[in-house]
């Protein structure tokens, strides 16, 4: 069993930091966020893990002071969403985390600038990597249901009829955009913790792309979709690794077919088989319709 | 006053590609991540025709990288954004599917395009088009300067006349007051889409072309940047509207060519993403907020 | 909830989450696996090669690819490194620091007796700590960051920094060219363009007692680049160096040309390795720059002399940088072998060691090839862009 981690380490850290940020635009996504701010939460949370680390913090210290502070800048933002619709907010936050690149490369004393950090000491154990992500997934899995995964879906779906049935909108919305930041800034604590390098690369256009593509293909509004998202973008690449520039094309049409022809990604498309298994095997007892974006509360 | 020069055909290669963007972000509710790739598109072919046949006229060059453009557009509209529609049960979901599959889309776009390349950045041959200067007043004027400039006029006028006279122009607005109203008084989403997106992509290939030209710099990633200062545009302007995505696209240019003159370049990133960020919060209708589109 | 439709659902969920985790179980272990092939004994030694095939790099990955592939075929044929046959692995690392990691794990499990990798920083930076705690020695070409050779004494870099040439190039500018003022054009978001065009380069000009009239920085995305030509314009300066990233060299030497500008133009290391062939020959013959290798037949020392022979031959290309900074790789792990006696990890890794104390070895960049602080340092030459193909600067 060891082995297998030894064997995998990097393999099992780029899941996890994909899991993670997956989890974070997830969080926010379910609640009708359509925040894009998730790599900026990131980076935020990377450049300061990394300095804390540099200057000899120790490392539980170092992320429950990320978490913490990007959950509270996020809060503070907050008001600021609620009167932003769908795309202008989708706009706003992805201009936000696009801000917080070009200061990277500005601001150079504490980010290093085009080079970035380097040779930060990687102090934290795989276990305890494993385990964050763990208790990310129960997190997200336990507040999918009962009254407040309720409260959170009819939200997503209508905001107008959800304030005028009494859930509190305004507070489900910031508090999803807060655990999204929070999530967000753990991914940035991870990966400088385990590969001791941080850059404007992680901060990129394609790091946005890439988180969002790990939802997708996961299952969006699935609380297993990013982890499986992540799994599956992080093993594809070792995978393509000798087709050359096809291998991008690949990648590309991959998730172009998955979000234009089965929306509900890759768990969808299990769904659907083992519905189709059940049928088989036990025809008579399974009438109902396949699942479609309609809210079935503590099915998901 | 060289600056000037300058600043004013870049601004009408910012207008032309704005143009597309805002009439699909507008009329159809689709934010096109793939609009600088289709733009590179309209590149890529132009340097692939001159470098492949020998003395093509640049005409022709022109006609067919826009209708190749035209061709992606329409393409991603029969099967991308018509199949989202199709399927999608609420708004929101609708958003994030097409917004996600432009991404991929452009991703694509890009790793084609990074074949052909062979990821080395490519440049027009000389002979493709002629570039002369002129020097008026003692301020150098490119002929290609010009006609970036003629035509940028020509499509905005169009794209203007579109919209506030033509039936399908009317329509296109009628759809993003009201979308289910005007469907069903018999407001055709479908043939509307196709020709927004064809017309789009036209654009952003001409557009494509014409920089090309003007820069000689082919490269699979050049309509990437492109694409987040047209945001900055449309999002200042207006969503929608012509006159005012114009005048932003030129007063960005100008902004941006003094300031590398006069300042230092590297702020400029910081300044363009600080002003959306500015206006989304503050006045997120833009300058010269229309009726016809809501925030 | 009925108790009959929670029944169902959990059957449901039970056999999509065991699907799930067996599938993700699965996958993992078939990626990042490797192959698991034992240790090279006497007469054979295990080589990885990791390169940026695909991805922004992969014009100089490819080249690294070629390159390993040539010279392991030719030196397997003359009779082995120090008499030892190459198993030659090469792998695709995408551009991609997190691809990277797991590639550079998968060699240090299955055997592999060095490494070499090229080329961007950022994934050197993320591999290097993982072959030094194997004690796996790795050896970098291209990387001009900084921080990589420092991670530890495994980890090497064959190419030498940028800013070593720059005093001969600045000195051939003043001689030979015979300029007296430059302007200098760079981007400010790449480490390498900064320290070279806006540190190295204006400190050597002003050794040489050439005046910089202009120094005007960009970002490596910028498309206005006509204001940027305007102010290099500026003056009349004698010499334009023009040193950013990919296309945006192309677009500024077409507009310097177009404006008139007959002056002599040079650039740094991006424009070379045939990035000059976009540009037709009228606006391309006589551009200048520098690197530690240029593919000419005229190279002062024989070891050059051989390598550009047998490439040409073999491959009908004329080698570029890239290509002898990859085999000079081989051959610093051959020396090493030769010094050590023995070709495991632990061989050559005191190999490496003993070579560059004893001065270095002879490769394609130079004869010899010296060390400091486990960074290659090479004379350099001076290259002009004539014809459609490199040429050593004529005047050195």
């Amino acid at each position: 069993m060891i082995d297998f981690f030894t064997a995998n380490a990097p393999l099992l850290r780029n899941i996890s930091v994909l899991a993670l940020l997956g989890y974070s635009v997830h969080l926010a996504l379910r609640a009708g966020v359509f925040s894009f701010a998730t790599i900026g939460f990131f980076a935020l949370s990377g450049y300061l893990s990394a300095n804390l680390l540099l200057a000899g913090w120790a490392w539980p210290v170092v992320l429950a002071l990320t978490v913490v502070v990007g959950f509270i800048l996020a809060l503070l933002i907050s008001p600021v969403l609620t009167r932003l619709r769908h795309l202008y907010l989708a706009m706003a936050t992805l201009a936000f985390t696009l801000f917080i690149q070009s200061l990277a490369f500005s601001w150079d004393t504490y980010t290093g600038g085009a080079q970035g950090l380097f040779a930060v000491p990687r102090v934290l154990p795989i276990g305890f990597m494993l385990a964050l992500v763990a208790v990310v997934v129960l997190l997200t899995w336990a507040t999918s249901r009962g009254r407040l995964g309720r409260a959170t879906a009819a939200v997503r779906h209508d905001e107008l009829l959800s304030a005028s049935l009494g859930v509190n909108t305004n507070g489900n919305q910031a508090g999803a955009f807060a655990a999204s930041a929070a999530v967000g800034a753990a991914a940035g604590f991870v990966q400088v913790s385990t590969t001791g390098v941080f850059g404007p690369e992680n901060v990129s256009f394609g790091m946005v792309v890439q988180s969002l593509t790990v939802l997708v293909v996961g299952g969006a509004l699935y609380w297993a979709g990013p982890l499986v998202g992540a799994v599956i973008i992080g093993v594809l690449p070792l995978y393509l690794t000798n087709a050359g520039n096809w291998s991008l094309i690949l990648q590309a049409v991959v998730v172009l077919l998955i979000v234009v022809y089965q929306p509900d990604g890759v768990i969808g498309i299990v769904k659907r088989a083992v519905h189709w298994l059940v049928r088989f095997v036990r025809p008579r007892s399974d009438t109902s319709v396949p699942d479609t974006d309609t809210v079935k509360a503590g099915e998901r | 006053m060289q600056y000037i020069i300058n600043g004013l055909s870049l601004g009408a290669i910012y207008a032309l590609f704005a143009l597309g963007l805002s009439i699909s972000w507008a009329g159809l509710n689709i934010l096109n991540l793939a609009h600088g790739a289709v733009f590179m598109a309209g590149a890529l072919t132009a340097w692939w025709l001159t470098t492949t046949v020998p003395a093509v006229p640049f005409a022709v060059v022109l006609v067919l990288a826009v209708a190749v453009c035209a061709a992606i557009g329409l393409l991603m509209e029969l099967l991308i954004f018509r199949r989202i529609r199709r399927q999608s049960t609420d708004e929101g979901q609708q958003t994030l599917a097409t917004v996600i599959a432009t991404v991929a889309t452009s991703s694509l776009l890009i790793a084609i395009a990074s074949q052909i390349t062979r990821n080395q950045p490519q440049g027009l041959p000389q002979s493709a088009f002629v570039v002369e200067s002129y020097t008026v007043w003692g301020v150098r004027v490119t002929n290609i300067q010009i006609i970036i400039l003629v035509c940028a006029a020509l499509a905005s006028w169009a794209v203007a006349w579109f919209i506030k006279r033509s039936k399908q122009g009317q329509a296109l607005r009628a759809l993003s007051v009201d979308r289910d109203m005007a469907t069903l008084l018999g407001v055709s989403t479908d043939r509307l889409s196709m020709a927004t997106m064809a017309g789009a992509g036209a654009m952003a290939g001409l557009a494509g072309v014409l920089l090309a030209v003007q820069t000689n710099a082919v490269d699979a990633h050049m309509g990437e940047v492109l694409l987040f200062k047209a945001f900055a545009i449309i999002i200042i302007a207006g969503v929608g509207s012509i006159g005012a995505t114009v005048a932003a696209a030129f007063a960005l240019a100008m902004v941006e060519t003094l300031v590398a003159a006069y300042w230092i370049s590297s702020m400029r990133d910081v300044v363009v993403f600080a002003l959306i960020m500015g206006f989304l919060i503050l006045r997120p209708q833009g300058i010269a907020s229309r009726a016809w589109q809501r925030a | 909830m009925t108790r009959r439709s929670a029944g169902k659902t959990s059957w449901k969920r039970m056999s999509f989450a065991a699907i799930g985790t067996a599938a993700a179980l699965a996958l993992t272990a078939c990626a990042g696996g490797g192959t698991s092939e034992p240790t090279a004994d006497g007469d054979s030694i295990k080589i990885t090669v990791l390169a940026d095939v695909t991805g922004p790099a992969a014009f100089y990955g490819e080249a690294i690819k070629a390159s390993a592939e040539f010279t392991v075929e030719k030196i397997n044929a003359d009779g082995g490194l120090a008499g030892r046959t190459i198993e030659l692995s090469v792998r695709d690392t995408a551009s991609a620091a997190s691809t990277a990691a797991s590639l550079m794990n998968d060699a240090i499990l299955d055997g592999t007796d060095a490494v070499i990798f090229g080329v961007l920083t950022e994934e050197a930076l993320t591999i290097a700590p993982l072959a030094q705690e194997a004690g796996l020695p790795l050896i970098n070409v291209q990387v001009g960051g900084d921080g990589v050779v420092e991670t530890g004494d495994a980890i090497w870099r064959i190419t030498p920094p940028q800013p070593n040439f720059v005093p001969t190039y600045a000195e051939y500018i003043a001689d030979v060219v015979g300029a007296k003022t430059a302007a200098i054009f760079y981007d400010s978001d790449n480490a390498a363009t900064v320290k070279v065009a806006a540190e190295a380069l204006p400190a050597a000009f002003d050794d040489v007692g050439i005046k910089v009239l202009n120094s005007v920085a960009s970002t490596s995305t910028e498309t206005e680049l006509t204001t940027a030509v305007t102010k290099l314009l500026e003056g009349n300066p004698d010499f334009i160096h023009v040193h950013a990233i990919g296309s945006q060299n192309i677009a500024v030497i077409t507009q310097l040309r177009r404006a008139g500008f007959t002056g002599t133009i040079g650039g740094g290391t991006a424009i070379g390795a045939g990035a000059l062939s976009a540009l037709d020959d009228d606006q391309a013959n006589g551009i200048i720059y520098y690197s530690s290798f240029v593919g000419s037949r005229d190279l002062p020392h024989e070891t050059g002399r051989a390598f550009v022979e047998a490439f040409e031959e073999a491959t009908g290309e004329q080698p570029n940088t890239f290509h002898a900074e990859t085999y000079d790789a081989f051959g610093f792990i051959g020396a090493a072998i030769e010094a050590s006696g023995d070709s495991s990890r632990e061989g050559v890794l005191t190999g490496l060691a003993k070579v560059a104390e004893a001065g270095g070895f002879a490769g394609a960049q130079a004869d010899p090839i010296t060390f400091d602080n486990r960074s290659a340092v090479t004379p350099g030459f001076v290259i002009e862009w004539r014809d459609g193909h490199e040429t050593l600067a004529p005047g050195q």
